[in-house]
């Protein structure tokens, strides 16, 4: 018997194993948790200052909040479908004592919540692209002054360099210029689809340094500014109304609408686009990743640096394609502001760790921030 | 939604691909675990969004069946094997040779089972595992050529 009829006959008593096939599944035996339904913002200004009215409700940072309204957007002309959750903010009315005759007035403190987007660049690889990962925030303006309407503008100005709980291993960075605001923000329709107009300033329009740093420094305004949207959502970018034609280092043309997938292959192969919050007593890991097989790997990491649990995740697609990923992972697992969340892939070659992407989370779950 | 149209359609899908999936996933990891391997990963094609635009759904299973089987590789053959030694669940009968068979397997990556099995149980040519994995045939060709040699060694 030669080689090959050692194998076949080998591979046919492995066949000849086989039981019966299982029933048709009704439930899966081995399946993760499935994904919960998300709140999805849609973007509407047709009612303007009456919804932004509505949603100021009590502070509820957990909400899946999207980019602030402007109030200035309300003069916006085509309103893409309804419904909404826009940022979440309340203020806090001032208020007033008085001790032995003396009047105090403490300052109106105006809280906003909602998210930005940093990148980190992947452990394994000096040379592949950054990843982005969303910061689920909650700023406050304890100095009296009213938050402007671009607070995420702001919030990206400041993450990074500002945000005391972050830690200075966490390599969360970002790419947007401090230099760079958005000007107003409002919507329209074009081709039947809505989208969001960002209109910056002149310094937009510099880009970031690079090439790369323009991609990234793009991809994080996009994915900030179409928070808790989808792909379908697109961003156009104005500058003094006008749309760019040129920006940053190579000219890029942007005046065609842009979205979650135009840069897509400028970044990660793995990468988040929810917050890791927890909700109902799970941390939902939700992202997109392109890995062979649609394979890739969620590990929870406790403040020894010790991997306490892994879970395997498939994308909707793999191996040249990307692919979305929702793997839940039990709260009662993390620590906040020790515990760090892990996406990996491995090397199908000798098992090596590939695309590494680690998040710390945050002591609340949600990062806080001071301005003014 | 999951309309009775759509599950009576996966259901004759099921039933049509089933056996031969199962015997696929029992290539990949062993008999023990392969009938959970089979349902986590039809459940997951079921539910996939892009499941009703699936052309080849045959091959959309197989690779499938492949992914959910990572999952195991790394730790469920050398767990069943031991479990095979001191007891048998009553629905699969094994013997000594069934675990020198499965200690064979175990010498193979995934990717390698996996090729090895469609080449000598279904006989299809490289091109033909090519396209039921969704691989290039080059890449057919290097994991069999691999997992000849290891299990060529092992045999010898």
């Amino acid at each position: 018997m030669n080689r090959d009829d050692k194998i076949r006959d080998l591979i046919h008593r492995l066949a000849g194993m086989s039981p019966q096939p299982p029933p048709f599944p009704e439930e899966s035996p081995m399946a993760k948790p499935s994904a919960k339904s998300k709140p999805r913002p849609i973007l509407m200004f047709a009612a303007g200052a009456a919804i932004v009215a509505a949603v100021l409700v009590p502070l509820l940072f957990l909400d899946g909040s999207g980019p602030p309204v402007a109030a200035s957007s309300t003069t916006t002309t085509s309103v893409p479908s309804s419904s909404t959750t826009i940022a979440t903010s309340t203020t806090i009315p001032a208020t007033t004592s008085t001790t032995a005759g003396t009047t105090t007035t403490v300052p109106v403190a105006t809280t906003w919540s909602g998210g930005v987007f940093l990148y980190q660049m992947p452990e394994d690889s000096f040379v592949q692209n950054p990843a982005m990962v969303p910061i689920s925030l909650v700023m406050t303006d304890n100095s009296g002054e009213v938050l402007e309407n671009d607070y995420f503008t702001e919030a990206l100005a400041a993450l990074g360099s500002e945000l005391p709980e972050l830690p200075a291993d966490s390599r969360l960075v970002n790419a947007v210029p401090a230099s760079v605001q958005i000007v107003d923000l409002s919507t329209a329709t074009i081709d039947g689809t809505g989208v969001w107009t960002a209109d910056m300033n002149e310094a937009f329009l510099a880009g970031a340094g690079g090439l790369l740093a323009d991609y990234t420094m793009l991809n994080q305004l996009i994915y900030t500014i179409t928070w808790g949207e989808g792909s379908d959502v697109g961003v156009l970018f104005t500058v003094a109304g006008e749309p760019v034609t040129a920006f940053g280092s190579e000219g890029l043309d942007l005046s065609a609408p842009v979205d979650r997938d135009t840069f897509i292959e400028e970044l990660a192969l793995i990468f988040l686009t929810e917050p890791l919050v927890p909700l109902e007593g799970v941390y939902t890991v939700t992202g997109r990743a392109n890995a062979f097989e649609a394979s890739l790997w969620v590990q929870v990491i406790d403040g020894d640096g010790d991997v306490i649990h892994e879970e395997y995740a498939m994308a909707t697609c793999g191996t040249g394609c990307w692919g979305d990923f929702t793997v839940d992972i039990d709260a009662a697992l993390i620590v906040g502001g020790e515990t760090s969340i892990r996406l990996l892939t491995y090397s199908a070659e000798d098992g090596s760790a590939q695309n590494v992407l680690t998040v710390p989370i945050p002591a609340n779950g949600v990062w806080t921030m001071t301005v003014g | 939604m999951i309309t009775a149209a759509r599950v009576m359609n996966d259901e004759e899908t099921y039933r049509r691909y089933s056996q031969e999936l199962t015997r696929y996933a029992t290539g990949l990891v062993g008999p023990f675990d392969a009938p959970d391997v089979v349902t986590d990963a039809c459940l997951r094609a079921f539910d996939s969004p892009s499941w009703p635009e699936v052309v080849d759904r045959r091959a959309y299973l197989y690779r499938t069946v492949l992914s959910v089987a990572t999952d195991h590789h790394r730790r469920t053959l050398s767990r069943r094997m031991r479990e095979l030694k001191t007891a048998t669940p009553p629905s699969v009968e094994t013997t000594h040779e069934d675990i020198d068979v499965l200690r064979a397997v175990e010498r193979l990556s995934l990717q390698q089972r996996s090729v090895i099995f469609l080449t000598y149980w279904e006989d299809l040519p490289p091109s033909a595992v090519a396209d039921r994995l969704g691989v290039s045939e080059g890449s057919v060709k290097r994991h069999l050529a691999r997992a000849r040699k290891r299990l060529g060694e092992l045999l010898s």
